[in-house]
């Protein structure tokens, strides 16, 4: 029984990965960008989900580390001169640090201190970036001149959307995967343990407040990765990242999916982009009443989201299922 | 990189062939509105406007300029021909999203050519990407990097700048007060080369700098930085601040009882601003305007365009909505319906029939000289070829007895200074 | 100098009365039902709305003061009884997530209702008095005052009517308080209604100082939160202390650095507080 579900687990990656990899050929040029887009928004959001779904706390300001992600890789690639892989890792570099110190400070915090306390500091960003003006650009941003990236010994262009589409499906995918691994080490599984019931699990013997800021810099660094990604594909960023507005996509697009399921940020950020953009060309003027409804729909009806409503739903046929068997036994 | 329309191309043949039988038809039935039936394909333009967002305001008129001077042209016989379609798309006063809605416009309604935001920071992040789709770009936004440090040979610009504008204001402050002059601006960019373009100008004329300062975005209560301004030592207040914040600042000096004799010069164009709102305030404040808002203030040979074109966007002799009342951007949104009259002038000019003409369309409208009428109801007009920036007449207005009243013309000559970049040398 | 120090000082004292009024809807919501409502910036913008439309159509900006409170609180009746009554109890992020929501369907609505453009009402009380070496306007003052005057009357309220105290008991031990035959859940609701109300009086307040316009609420949900994670969720007093020390610190900081520095310098150093006193400074117990 457990190998064929195992067995069916395979099988239904191995759908998803040929979906993906096939995307660009069957889509049209539109698509195929907003899959793009989808792909580095659905990271941003994992970060979120990492900090919030899995470690229990609601960091509203993640868009201080997809800022500083974006602007570690601009500022690296505009100013050093180096190559994408390399403007990659220093945004990767960039979050680590930030987020490391952000969280030795944040993380001393209960749930509800925590999101104010969050906010604040991506508005701290948010005045400073566009205040120094000469390093940021402020709201008029960098615009990056660097027209190609290597892999190996070929070179692409950063103009040519579908060798930009697999390199973000590649760099999302592999980020992706190191974190499913993480929450299925123990120490991922030790953080899980903190959300639901912090007390026993210091008392089991756990650091919670090293296990809380652990998964800080982890949510920090992956979201740092995703800003990374902002200006290879639109190969420009600016200080309005910083602002408020984008952690709240994050919460948004996580809570949609399904918050602590991992896979949920991207189903989340996936269909909200989507129905964002038919709805707004549609209904120009009542799109965002819509929008609105539409969160508040989903928080209090299907509060775990798309994925958590149906693992919820499938482990209840289940245990319905057990029930049955056991009873016939009986 | 696919293309929807302009890929299939006709022969000339082919195109005189049904143009003459098509004139033929026309005259036979006698029905006017045949050209949707031609051969040809319609143009299609995208309209990208912030018709969402703290920009609402601008992109709602932006939208139905654009889309008036749409209907207006296809009225009169379309663009060489072809019929104008459009598709509207809002950017929402965010960069993302506008990224976003461009490509949709471009690369899913096949539109080929963008009458874009007056949000620079959208219109700035969105060149290189228009370039890439092989589209021109039409910016609304005033910031000056448009065709300065970010400018690019696929945007161009059919407004006045922010430098035009402080420019034009300096000198007529120059002119009519007095020299000691304080600055107070908002923290990004617009504000800071809001202050920046008129210190240029007025330093040379005679201008005496006492201070400045910058507040942060989101500021609600400016009488801590009024209090640092002393009042008796400044005769002149520039103040890089946009419709709210003006008002605010305006009417909080006032009652400080600051503006008995010192001056503020806006750097905003009293787009949207009703008059009565500022109270006794007003009377203090200069403004530089990208047009003048009300008919009175027109210039005579001007007059029946502009008549027109308020007609065709529903907007009364004040500026206001004739349906709601609610106060326009007249002085502003005549942009991108004279956007619309560029890409019709350059078509026609360079006999461009898609994308694959678009460096010589780019080419026509490098340099190109328009003069007023239907289409360019502002006035003459030329588009310099190094920056892709328009040069016309800049507006200084005041209110007085209630009303703007105009103080001083600039011509667009006498705002030509040096570009800061030079398009021509690159290749579209 | 003196001069300028003094004068940064009063009309932080000033401003500091009026943020305090603001501020309090938010955190007493959050003391009584453990709500972050991110859309108290709606409420006050609605507020401020309200006062537009009575010194436009109604005669006078002073009805406002009757009218705004009014309003909200049947706008946080509705609120409350469509979807925040569903989220209790459950966690925080259902609040959260519905009060960001709620920014999204009231901005628009006053988008589409009252416009985009900003609009100011006319000063209802012009006169000033000199003030150092220009004038300060006697409405700010006067703001202050009834901002004042009405927190000292909500303290009133809270400590000697009856509701008062169903308030103060179920905000220290819900169960208790409904064994004892509290109606729990309709102070809930009361709670959420008059910390509505007391976000749209304190936009109507505002409104004749700054302009009135969709988005007011973005700047000012900023300083009200900064204020209440100072003070220490749930202290009204602690807000009022708050409120007066952050806006007199950051209008003597203009006085010598850059606004954006002075922003910046408040909120680190509330980062700083609250490292040293994780509360608030006078908040009670933990987190």
């Amino acid at each position: 029984m457990r190998l064929a579900r195992k067995g069916g687990r395979w099988m239904g990656l191995a759908v998803l990965a040929a979906v993906f990899l096939a995307a660009p050929h069957f889509l049209q040029p539109y698509w195929r960008g907003i899959l793009t887009e989808v792909l580095m928004w659905g990271l941003f959001a994992l970060g979120f989900d990492i900090i919030f779904g899995k470690t229990g706390l609601l960091n509203f300001g993640m868009s201080a580390f997809i800022g500083m992600g974006s602007y570690g890789y601009a500022l690296a690639v505009q100013h050093l001169g180096v190559g994408m892989w390399s403007g990659l890792l220093a945004a990767l570099l960039v979050s680590l640090v930030f987020s490391y110190l952000v969280g030795l400070l944040v993380t001393r915090f209960g749930s509800h201190y925590f999101v104010v306390f969050t906010i604040i500091i991506s508005m701290i960003l948010f005045f400073l970036a566009m205040n120094l003006r000469g390093l940021t650009g402020g709201d008029m941003g960098i615009i990056l001149r660097l027209r190609e990236f290597q892999l190996g010994p070929w070179s692409f262009s950063l103009r040519n959307a579908v060798a930009k589409y697999y390199l973000v499906l590649g760099v999302v995918a592999a980020a992706f995967y190191l974190v499913l691994r993480f929450f299925d080490s123990p120490l991922g599984r030790a953080i899980v343990a903190v959300k639901e019931n912090e007390l026993r699990t210091e008392v089991i013997g756990y650091d919670t407040k090293q296990l809380k800021l652990i998964s800080f810099t982890l949510s920090g660094v992956v979201a740092g990765l995703a800003g990374g990604l902002y200006p290879v594909i639109n190969n420009s960023t600016n200080a309005e990242l910083f602002f408020w507005f984008f952690s709240g996509k994050a919460v948004l697009w996580t809570v949609v999916g399904g918050a602590g399921t991992l896979w949920g940020p991207f189903l989340g950020a996936g269909i909200m982009v989507y129905l964002e953009d038919v709805l707004s060309s549609w209904l120009v003027d009542y799109y965002p009443i819509m929008v609105g409804v539409l969160l508040i729909v989903i928080i209090l009806l299907a509060p775990k989201g798309i994925l958590g409503s149906l693992q919820q739903w499938l482990r209840h046929q289940a245990g319905k299922k057990q029930k049955g068997d056991r009873g016939a036994a009986a | 990189m696919k293309t929807n329309q302009g890929k299939k191309g006709i022969t000339r043949r082919e195109f005189v062939k049904t143009t003459a039988i098509g004139a033929a038809t026309i005259s036979l039935v006698g029905v006017p509105a045949l050209i949707g039936r031609a051969a040809q394909p319609p143009i299609k333009i995208g309209i990208l406007m912030d018709r969402t967002g703290a920009l609402y305001s601008f992109g709602t008129w932006g939208e139905r300029a654009a889309i008036a001077a749409c209907k207006a042209i296809n009225a009169s016989g379309g663009i060489a021909g072809r019929k104008v379609v459009w598709t509207s798309e809002d950017s929402a006063t965010n960069v993302q999203t506008g990224l976003r809605k461009l490509r949709k416009l471009i690369q899913k309604d096949g539109c080929e050519f963008i009458v874009g935001p007056c949000n620079s920071g959208i219109s700035v992040a969105a060149a290189p990407l228009a370039e890439q789709m092989n589209t021109v770009l039409f910016a609304w936004g005033t910031a000056q990097s448009i065709t300065g440090k970010k400018a690019n040979k696929y945007m161009f610009r059919g407004i006045n700048n922010t430098r035009h504008a402080m420019m034009a204001i300096a000198k007529v402050a120059a002119k009519h007060m007095g020299k000691r002059y304080y600055c107070l601006g908002a923290d990004y960019e617009w504000g800071r080369s809001a202050v920046a373009e008129f210190r240029r100008i007025f330093d040379p004329l005679g201008g005496q700098f006492v201070g400045e300062e910058y507040s942060p975005v989101k500021t609600d209560d400016f009488v801590p930085y009024l209090n640092k301004i002393p009042t008796d030592k400044v005769d002149v207040l520039v103040a890089g601040y946009f419709t709210g914040d003006l008002l605010k600042l305006a009417r909080q000096a006032y009652q400080k009882g600051m503006l008995k004799h010192m001056q503020i010069v806006a750097g905003a164009m009293p787009t949207g601003l009703s008059i009565a709102d500022l109270g006794k305030a007003a009377q203090s404040i200069w403004f530089t305007g990208y047009f003048v808002r009300r008919m009175a203030n027109v210039p005579q040979p001007l007059k029946p365009y502009n008549r027109a074109f308020r007609k065709a966007i529903g907007m009364d002799d004040e500026g206001r909505d004739i349906k709601t009342g609610k106060v326009g951007s007249a002085s502003y949104c005549w942009t991108p319906w004279e956007h619309v009259f560029w890409i019709k002038e350059a078509v026609e000019k360079s006999g461009w029939r898609s994308r694959d003409d678009n460096p010589k369309f780019i080419a026509a409208l490098e340099g190109m000289q328009v003069k007023a009428g239907p289409g360019f109801i502002t006035g003459d007009k030329f588009m310099r070829a190094q920056d892709h920036q328009v040069f016309h007449d800049q507006y200084v207005v005041k209110i007085e007895n209630g009303n703007f009243a105009l103080k001083g013309i600039v011509k667009g000559k006498d705002l030509i200074y040096p570009p800061d970049v030079d398009l021509t040398k690159v290749k579209a | 100098m003196i001069e300028l120090i003094l004068s940064q000082l009063a009309n932080g004292f000033i401003w500091g009365w009026i943020l305090a009024l603001i501020s309090i809807g938010l955190t007493l919501i959050y003391g009584q039902l453990e709500i972050v409502n991110v859309a108290h910036g709606v409420l006050y913008t609605l507020g401020a709305v309200v006062s537009y439309y009575c010194v436009a159509d109604f005669g006078g900006w002073g009805w406002s003061l009757l009218a705004a409170p009014l309003f909200l609180a049947l706008v946080g009746v509705v609120i409350y009884l469509t979807s925040i009554r569903f989220s209790l109890g459950r966690s925080p992020i259902v609040t959260v997530i519905i009060s960001y929501g709620l920014i999204f369907i009231i901005e628009q609505v006053v988008i589409l209702t009252f416009g985009g453009n900003p609009r100011m009402i006319p000063n209802p009380i012009p006169a000033t008095i000199p003030f150092f070496e220009g004038n300060y306007p006697v409405f700010r003052i006067l703001a202050a005052a009834f901002s004042a005057l009405t927190i000292w009357g909500l303290l009133l309220f809270l400590k000697r009517t009856r509701l008062g105290l169903w308030i103060r008991a179920t905000n220290q031990d819900a169960e208790t308080a409904e064994n004892m035959g509290i109606p729990t859940r309709r102070v809930f609701a009361g709670v959420f209604c008059l910390g509505s109300a007391l976000a749209g009086l304190g936009g109507a307040l505002a409104a004749p100082i700054v302009s009135v316009s969709f988005d007011m609420g973005h700047n000012i949900i900023i300083e009200a939160f900064i204020v209440v994670i100072m003070a220490g969720f749930g202290s009204i007093r602690g807000t009022v202390a708050a409120s007066l020390i952050i806006s007199m610190l950051m209008g003597l900081a203009a006085a010598f650095v850059n606004p954006v520095m002075a922003k910046v310098v408040a909120m680190i150093v509330m980062v700083v507080v609250l490292f040293i006193r994780p509360q608030g400074i006078f908040g009670e117990g933990g987190q």
